[in-house]
């Protein structure tokens, strides 16, 4: 039994608020094994996103880590100070974020972005070096012509091309884990196909372990192991995909499953069935 | 089949057109270089009374150009909107009354549909002035509204941003129904919403539509969504209807390979996880072979 | 559950609310409170003057002059035997009548012009208006002040039956010159909001322009105005002191702290302090006090603060 790469333990995540302390995340548990793609599920304020930047330490302030551990490769990142974890975001673990606009640089190009961060963790390596890797991990990504796009900027991107840049600046430093938070929410159901199947790809490739984020259960169980469902701050459920998908046992994931609309549910009825029943089919 | 005759059409886009410049600006237009986007081109569409018709386009489909057209909060540079017959570029006064009043729009955003400062029975209260009732009678007709659509009557003193995203979007349905429309386009009324709010909202959306007999323009980027609810689904690619149909035929059998493309890339769960192993063992076991 | 749930404030009428949110976010905020007080202190100076002055302002008693800061005149007299502390009592009402009035001229003026450039948006008209307001407001204000005022004369201006002495004339003028700020502020927010989904709704729904324009979008409008129109009465304050210090505001012998600076030109070096020291001190004061209370205003107005609201 392989050593977990990421082993969250009873994690706290609190926030200040008018009225006293608000707990976020109140002792939630989740692991990544090596190689494995885990998926954590919920709606808006389920605590799913704030999980996520906690394992990562970038809870936006003044919300703190209140409780629990944040084991990777048995460290605890919890109790790490801000410069010991500097060498660990970017290299070891890195993150994806959902809107890709406003988490590029708008004022650099992305080939100056991409060879900062190469820089930022391996100081000695020279600019062609670094450029050379900026290259390599941009066709990775299947951005065609890559050395000519270096020089080109952000906003020159389509949205999901920019997508594809922020997983090559994720994946520059070789990190063993990737934490994507809902990666494609913001894009078109055909690009955010293309750049799931890009998830897919790294993961045979590269042996990138993922925690993929989102409210969409269809899509996590398409390309995740285990799933982890998450309400109001707690992991209600959790458990291999398809036991999730197929046999939830607690009554909000099961909500989830019934609320999503599918395509294999359209069975062919007449006007008059649609305006005497109003419902929504399951 | 019945021999009755069809119904009534209420909305129709007839070759429609509509470009918007960008790059405006003086030296650019002395310049020659600004561009033209083609939002609609030729669209031609029918809404027929009693309806759910469900427009499902992605971003830069033209979707909401055509969403706005259809209420008239833009014209379109060549072809015909009407409604009702009347060519709504060219309604004035009694016409276009009746027509505002006809016609009501829910919006995306719940955040900015409703005016952050004004509270709800105000934001009703208005709209009832609109549609005409005395003053003496709003208070009560607010409250009706707001049970109409699931909330109760205390809201009325709640600004927008003292509510869920759920109760904003029923107040926005609210003022909306404050006009007693006989047709509503909904523009992504729930892509803002979480899941489950999604299916609340939904059927609420087609409980009014039954009890008050609305005609819906439901506009989404959700084919499976719109599949579900509406009586004819049309597709939107680049400014132009690429397909339309009942939604089983839609979905079983598109013509359009962009509808096929958009079918293909909508997730399929489990099935999809599976179908994904299978290719990769296919494609593994293929470059065993090739490499042996 | 909505927050507005716990609290019972929800329940009260919307002013009463909007009072109340108001005390607490001064109770929260030191350097709000200190600058409301010394506004109130200076406005109550202003209007109670008569009531609360220990002497007549304006009479000269010679036998009086020049006397330093004691029990009798607690903050000296001038060259005239006249108490200081009762012109500056008196001085508070030119200052005060200029910069508020002026505000209040400035903000109707101003708001009108930007809506309409709004509501014009993308047209020539705009540009034509913008591009005025633009011209006006490269000059400075104490410039045009001067300049103006020093074209037209000092004297008072009869137009039909009403009487315009120097120190309307002044708050006129000055109001005209607020308009430019004010209306790039309200184009500028007015063209955001008119873009959002509750204009176009008010549309559909077949609400008239005037109306959407000062229903829904003037309101939305106010916090940057309201901000700005404090740290304009400022402004005016140092321009009327500016103006009268030079001889073209208001005129001797009425009292304004900008005359009294004047006078107190030739006793800086001769030791007489109290002269220049108190007018000084009561323009600086009461400027920072506008200070204070716009830049706490900005925040409680500020629709992005978690506990901030809006006023209705």
């Amino acid at each position: 039994m392989t050593a977990l790469l990421l082993d969250v333990r009873d994690l706290r995540v609190s926030f200040p608020m008018a009225n006293g302390m608000t707990e976020a995340v109140r002792g939630v548990s989740f692991s990544v094994a090596p190689g494995e793609a885990i998926g954590i599920v919920g709606e808006s304020g389920s605590g799913k996103s704030v999980s996520a930047l906690a394992v990562m330490r970038l809870v936006a302030q003044p919300g703190r880590i209140t409780g629990g551990e944040i084991l990777f490769e048995g460290r605890d990142l919890a109790a790490l100070d801000e410069k010991a974890m500097r060498t660990v975001r970017g290299r070891h673990i890195s993150m994806v974020f959902q809107d890709p606009l406003s988490s590029l640089n708008p004022a650099f190009t992305i080939g100056q972005q991409l060879v900062d961060t190469v820089r930022a963790h391996r100081p000695a390596a020279t600019r062609e070096a670094a450029r050379d890797r900026a290259v390599e991990v941009l066709e990775l990504v299947g951005i065609t012509e890559a050395g000519r796009r270096l020089t080109s900027y952000p906003h020159e991107f389509s949205g999901g091309m920019r997508q594809r840049v922020m997983i090559a600046l994720a994946i520059a430093c070789e990190p063993k884990l990737l934490i994507a938070d809902e990666p494609t929410t913001a894009l078109d159901v055909t690009i955010q196909a293309q750049v799931v199947a890009l998830l897919w790809q790294l993961r045979e490739k590269l042996g990138l372990s993922v925690l993929f984020i989102s409210h969409n259960l269809d899509l996590v169980a398409e390309i995740c192991d285990r799933v982890y469902v998450m309400h109001t701050g707690n992991v209600v459920e959790h458990g291999d995909v398809e036991d999730i998908f197929l046999r939830p046992q607690h009554s909000y994931t099961r909500m989830l499953q019934n609320c999503i609309p599918r395509i294999e549910g359209v069975e062919p009825w007449s006007a008059a069935a649609r305006s005497s029943t109003g419902e929504v089919a399951p | 089949m019945t021999s009755q005759r069809e119904p009534e059409i209420l909305l129709e886009f007839v070759k429609a057109r509509k470009e918007f410049v960008l790059d405006d600006g003086l030296i650019n237009r002395l310049t020659g270089k600004r561009r033209l986007l083609r939002a609609l081109d030729d669209v031609s569409l029918t809404v027929r009374r009693g309806e759910i018709v469900g427009l499902v386009g992605e971003s830069g489909s033209g979707k909401s150009t055509l969403a706005q057209a259809a209420v008239r909060l833009l014209t379109v540079d060549e072809g015909y909107v009407n409604y009702r017959g009347e060519n709504l570029a060219s309604a004035r006064g009694g016409a276009l009354k009746d027509f505002r009043r006809s016609v009501q729009m829910v919006f995306q955003d719940t955040g900015s549909s409703l005016n952050p400062r004004k509270t709800v029975g105000r934001a009703l209260d208005e709209s009832l002035a609109l549609r005409g009732l005395a003053r003496a009678r709003r208070a009560e007709r607010s409250n009706e509204l707001l049970n109409l659509v699931g909330l109760e009557g205390v809201l009325r003193q709640r600004y927008p941003h003292q509510l869920s995203g759920g109760q904003r979007q029923r107040v926005a349905i609210a003022r909306c129904l404050a006009l007693e429309p006989e047709f509503l386009v909904a523009d992504e009324p729930v892509a803002s919403l979480d899941v489950s709010l999604q299916s609340q909202i939904i059927r609420l959306l087609l409980k009014l539509r039954n009890e008050l007999g609305l005609t819906l323009l439901f506009i989404s980027h959700d084919l499976a969504l719109v599949s579900h609810i509406s009586t004819r689904v049309a597709v939107m690619h680049a400014g132009r209807i690429v397909e339309e149909g009942p939604p089983e035929t839609v979905l079983r059998s598109p013509s359009d390979p962009y509808t096929r493309a958009l079918l293909a890339a909508i997730p399929k769960g489990i099935k999809g996880r599976r179908a994904r192993r299978e290719s990769a063992l296919l494609s593994a076991s293929a470059h065993k072979e090739a490499a042996e | 559950m909505s927050v507005a749930e716990k609290r019972p404030l929800a329940e009260a009428s919307h002013v009463m609310a909007a009072l109340q949110r108001i005390w607490q976010g001064a109770r929260l905020n030191w350097a709000t409170t200190t600058g409301a007080v010394i506004v109130l202190v200076a406005i109550g100076a202003a209007i109670f003057a008569p009531l609360i002055a220990p002497y007549d302002p304006i009479e000269i008693a010679i036998e009086n002059k020049l006397l330093p800061p004691s029990a009798e005149f607690w903050l000296g007299t001038d060259h005239g035997g006249r108490d200081i502390l009762s012109r500056v009592i008196w001085g508070a009402r030119a200052s005060l009548t200029v910069s508020l009035l002026a505000v209040v001229i400035g903000v109707t003026g101003g708001v009108l012009i930007g809506l309409f450039a709004a509501y014009h948006s993308g047209s020539w008209v705009e540009q034509i208006v913008m591009r005025a307001i633009d011209a006006i407001a490269s000059i400075p204000l104490l410039i045009w002040a001067i300049a103006i005022i020093g074209i037209v004369g000092v004297d008072s201006v009869d137009i039909g039956p009403f009487t315009f002495t120097n120190v309307h004339k002044l708050l006129i003028l000055i109001g005209l010159l607020y308009m430019p700020t004010l209306a790039r502020i309200t184009h500028a927010v007015a063209q955001v909001e008119m873009t959002s989904d509750y204009v176009k709704a008010r549309r559909v729904q077949g609400a008239g322009n005037l109306a959407i324009m000062f229903g829904d979008v003037l309101p939305n409008c106010l916090s940057p105005l309201i901000v700005q129109a404090t740290l304009l009465v400022a402004i005016g304050i140092v321009v009327e002191a500016s103006v009268s210090f030079v001889g073209l505001g208001v005129q001797p012998p009425t009292p304004s702290w900008g005359s009294m600076l004047a006078d107190a030109r030739n006793y800086v070096f001769s030791g007489e302090w109290w002269l220049p020291v108190f007018p000084g001190a009561a323009i600086s004061l009461t400027v920072i006090g506008f200070n204070l209370l716009g830049d706490g205003l900005r925040d409680v107005l500020d629709p992005r603060r978690s506990t901030g609201r809006l006023l209705t």
